[in-house]
């Protein structure tokens, strides 16, 4: 039930409903646009010191310059009223911003394009090999190592974790990219079906938040049926309101994947797509990574205890780095104090945990029987 | 009589019969056959012997109680407020719209013109209160007319010359005012209301007749339940010639929804939720609805949202009104619709239009949010919630957690596993999880959690106690980590007999 307090209004639109069918066309909501533009150019003229003072001093202009620099008022010096100078200066200037409208927002900030922030890992050996960094318009796929037919939970949770840490690099860059000093987080989305859902339970806050992600801007779309999941998925991409996209699925094929990746170019925001280790990657990615957990690093206070998570990554395609895919395996450890990734030798690693050497016999062992 | 229209003439005598506890009777009967002195609630068989023509078919209840539903809904045509009353009627509060129709004479002549036309028989009254209208269509119709109309002000002497029965009493209390006297509802007006209650054996009694005639005359309130809930603003749209074309019923959709946005946008209000019924010549109703995580008053939005559920409505015989009503709105503020709105990807504003559109197609509960609950239990330190009800624009930055690990990922439930640890308190040193034996390497902690001591208080002796957690991060051998707990303590005092027991909780990324 409404409250009391909207009672005065139950009844008036059909009382007044001829009144208001003249009352506010979308005409009028233009006009005020319009208004609001001129208002607004006129106050950036104003506060803008370099822009000359009409009058008799100075200078006739050079020829117009590009359409983003502001026009010079004073368009004729001396012979000219500089009142009818400056509507027409505006007059430019709307036409300018009409012509350019999406843009409005960057064309007064004048930041160099080679400032926007890079994704990436924050290690250089695998930076080296993304000539532009993650692509923020693309399709990420990240599988874990496949042993055969089956993958238990903890083979997923390799590449959910490698997943995860490129989410919170990207907090990090869309942070960076933001002037405002009390900025809100980005807002994520994550779409899985529940048969992976019952499998793997699911997001928990506080494991969120202390890697790094803010749990209250999460998105989750659990649907009976994994094409739901995608067509959520490709609606999310499309919306320009997320930082990132994840997919959970068991495997993706070609047309979805094709369409996930125009999703993602239509308004640049990047989409990981974690999927099964075994199923056959899925086409048209801009990125495919093949990751193995490693036995975590020492804990600086607790050698018993797990420390900072440790993978070994393979960059199996790369769109922008056709020649990636021959490297070797990189082993990263993620910093949970620095919030970025840095290679760690692997036979370092491997040789302060005597423990761990006998790990791949073992694992080919448990996965014969 | 729905399902054989052309069963049985309209000249014949026609009763619908039940079976009761005297044998069949009649539940209705068609006006030829009151005509000829049959009455309701009659046996059939004693209806036969007066009338040996008479048809008469089995009645049925439910249809007919679903037929009037439909009809109700129909009837929001005539205004938003409607429902059924009781088996055979229904209401409408037409407060503010008979202008549209030119008039109450005019709305009723419609009202009843369209109800004939699709072979019901139909009274109608109007008058100020429900009671009032309830009794002018029951008993207020002279011979011949279709409806009766009470002027505003006039219910008083409208209502005067009407028997009691119009007063919706039971048939005890009719039946102690006519041994009184007292048969016409004027007569109920000039006797004082105590020695009225001093006729009645109880105090009920009188109080219900006192009740029934001031709510008729408007003394009282009387308190209904519309079948939808009241809209907060609506627009409509009537067609001389009933749209058919799905691009028509569109189109007329969208300048609907861009007239609510107009309309909204004058009261600084935003929907939340709003219905589109497309009310088709037959008699039919269609209803799509959609809401809104956010106040929307974008009309691209809404009809966004609603079009995606308009493909699948049939037109039928085509659609002769539209109405659009906004259902729930919340305040909005004036905002500045600047060109920046369209500056490419704006990853801090809120995704109000992506949560709603996702609400829309995959279901409310499809689409959720986190929010924290105030409990240390981790299971029930957070709760999803529909990301549609998810107040989320205004929730503050979620603190970090500086506390023990957790992970990213939790079990619906934990699930038991088979432990084998080095000393009884200690972590696990392997363990088997969905058939799979893994050997610890690392193991952190542990994390005692106490269980709710506020939950153990209504408890009685023989029932089991909340028992406290050692969770534990462990990692094994491969490097993967799991979040495990042991259900209970060594050496605690129910150890005995129902030994701590292993759960596997969540699972590190």
């Amino acid at each position: 039930m409404t409250e009391a307090v909207d009672i005065p209004f139950l009844m008036a639109p059909l009382f007044g409903r001829a009144a208001r069918a003249g009352g506010c066309p979308r005409s009028n909501l233009r006009e005020a646009d319009m208004r609001a533009a001129v208002l607004a150019t006129a106050a950036l003229t104003a506060l803008r010191p370099s822009a000359p003072r009409p009058g008799p001093a100075a200078t006739p202009p050079a020829d117009p310059g590009p359409e983003h620099t502001l026009p010079q008022l004073t368009a004729n010096g001396l012979s000219e009223d500089p009142r009818a100078a400056l509507v027409d200066g505006l007059r430019s200037r709307i036409r300018t911003i009409e012509r350019h409208a999406p843009r409005l927002g960057c064309a007064h900030t004048e930041k160099p394009p080679s400032s926007t922030p890079r994704w990436d890992l924050g290690a250089a050996p695998v930076d080296a090999l993304l000539p532009k960094g993650l692509e923020t318009n693309g399709v990420h796929e990240v599988k874990a190592v496949s042993y055969g037919a089956g993958a238990s939970a903890s083979d997923w949770m390799a590449a959910l974790g490698f997943s995860l840490r490129l989410a919170v690099r990207r907090t990090e860059m869309v942070g960076s990219k933001s002037s405002q000093a009390a900025r809100a987080a980005p807002w994520f989305l994550w779409c899985w079906p529940r048969a992976l859902a019952a499998e793997f339970g699911h997001p928990c806050t506080l494991g969120l938040a202390q890697l790094g992600l803010d749990p209250g801007r999460m998105i989750i779309v659990e649907t009976p049926r994994a094409a739901d999941a995608l067509n959520a998925l490709e609606e999310g991409l499309k919306s320009s309101r997320l930082a990132l996209a994840f997919g959970l699925f068991d495997d993706v094929a070609l047309t979805a994947a094709r369409r996930l990746s125009l999703a993602a170019g239509a308004e640049a925001t990047p989409c990981l797509l974690i999927t099964h280790p075994a199923s056959p990657p899925a086409g048209a990615t801009a990125t495919r990574w093949r990751v193995e957990r490693r036995s975590s690093a020492p804990h600086p206070f607790d050698p018993r205890a797990p420390g900072n998570a440790r993978f070994s990554l393979s960059l199996e395609r790369c769109r922008a780095n056709p020649e990636s895919a021959a490297t070797p395996q990189l082993c990263v450890e993620w910093s949970d104090a620095t919030r970025d990734f840095s290679v760690f030798p692997p036979v370092a690693g491997r040789a302060f945990d005597a423990r761990t050497t006998g790990r791949s016999a073992g694992r080919s062992a448990v996965r014969a029987g | 009589m729905r399902a054989q229209p052309v069963a049985v003439p309209d000249d014949q005598p026609f009763a619908l019969v039940e079976s009761g506890a005297h044998g069949l009777g009649l539940t209705a009967v068609n006006t030829v056959a009151a005509r000829e002195g049959v009455r309701v609630g009659t046996s059939l068989a004693d209806a036969r012997a007066a009338l040996p023509s008479l048809v008469s078919r089995p009645a049925e209840l439910e249809k007919d109680r679903i037929a009037l539903l439909k009809l109700a809904r129909w009837a929001g045509r005539y205004g938003p407020n409607r429902h059924v009353d009781g088996d055979d009627g229904l209401w409408i509060d037409i407060t503010g719209v008979a202008h549209l129709f030119g008039g109450e004479e005019c709305l009723l002549d419609d009202l009843t013109r369209r109800i004939a036309a699709s072979h019901v028989t139909v009274q109608a009254g109007l008058a100020d209160t429900l009671g009032a209208a309830h009794a002018l269509a029951r008993f207020g119709l002279g011979a011949g007319e279709a409806w009766a109309l009470a002027p505003a002000d006039l219910t008083r002497e409208a209502l005067a010359p009407l028997p009691v029965e119009a007063l919706r009493l039971d048939a005890p209390r009719v039946l102690l005012l006519k041994r009184l006297g007292l048969r016409r509802v004027g007569q109920l007006y000039d006797i004082p209301r105590d020695s009225l209650a001093r006729r009645f054996r109880s105090k009920d009694g009188a109080a219900a007749v006192l009740t029934r005639l001031d709510q008729a005359l408007g003394q009282a309130n009387e308190p209904r339940r519309p079948l939808d809930e009241p809209p907060v603003l609506s627009v409509m749209r009537p067609f001389a010639k009933p749209l058919i074309s799905s691009e028509a019923i569109v189109t007329c959709a969208a300048d609907l929804c861009a007239e609510l946005a107009g309309a909204l946008a004058a009261k600084a209000l935003g929907a939340k939720a709003v219905r589109l019924s497309l009310y088709r010549a037959d008699g039919t109703v269609a209803e799509v609805a959609a809401a809104m995580s956010a106040p929307c008053r974008e009309g691209t939005h809404m009809m966004a949202l609603l079009k995606e559920k308009l493909v699948n409505v049939d037109a039928g015989f085509g659609v002769d009104l539209m109405r659009l009503d906004c259902v729930r709105v919340a305040r909005r503020g004036a905002t500045q619709e600047g060109f920046a709105a369209a500056a490419g990807a704006d990853t801090q504003a809120h995704p109000g239009p992506l949560i709603d559109r996702l609400t829309n197609r995959f279901g409310t509960s499809a689409v959720t949010v986190l929010e924290a609950r105030a409990s240390h239990i981790p299971e029930r330190a957070e709760i999803r919630v529909p990301a549609l009800q998810g107040d989320a624009r205004y929730a503050p930055p979620w603190p970090y957690g500086k506390g023990p690990r957790r992970p990213p990922l939790m079990l619906a439930r934990p699930e038991p596993i088979s432990v084998v640890a080095e000393v009884p308190d200690g972590p696990p040193a392997r363990f088997t999880w969905r058939r799979v034996e893994r050997r610890v390497a690392k193991a952190q902690g542990p994390e005692r959690i106490a269980p709710e001591w506020w939950r153990a208080l209504g408890l009685g002796d023989d029932q089991k106690r909340p028992r406290p957690r050692d969770y534990y991060a462990i990692e094994d051998q491969e490097g993967a980590a799991y979040w495990v707990f042991r259900h209970g303590l060594y050496g605690g005092d129910d150890a005995a007999d129902d030994p701590p027991r292993w759960f596997l909780h969540g699972l590190f990324a």
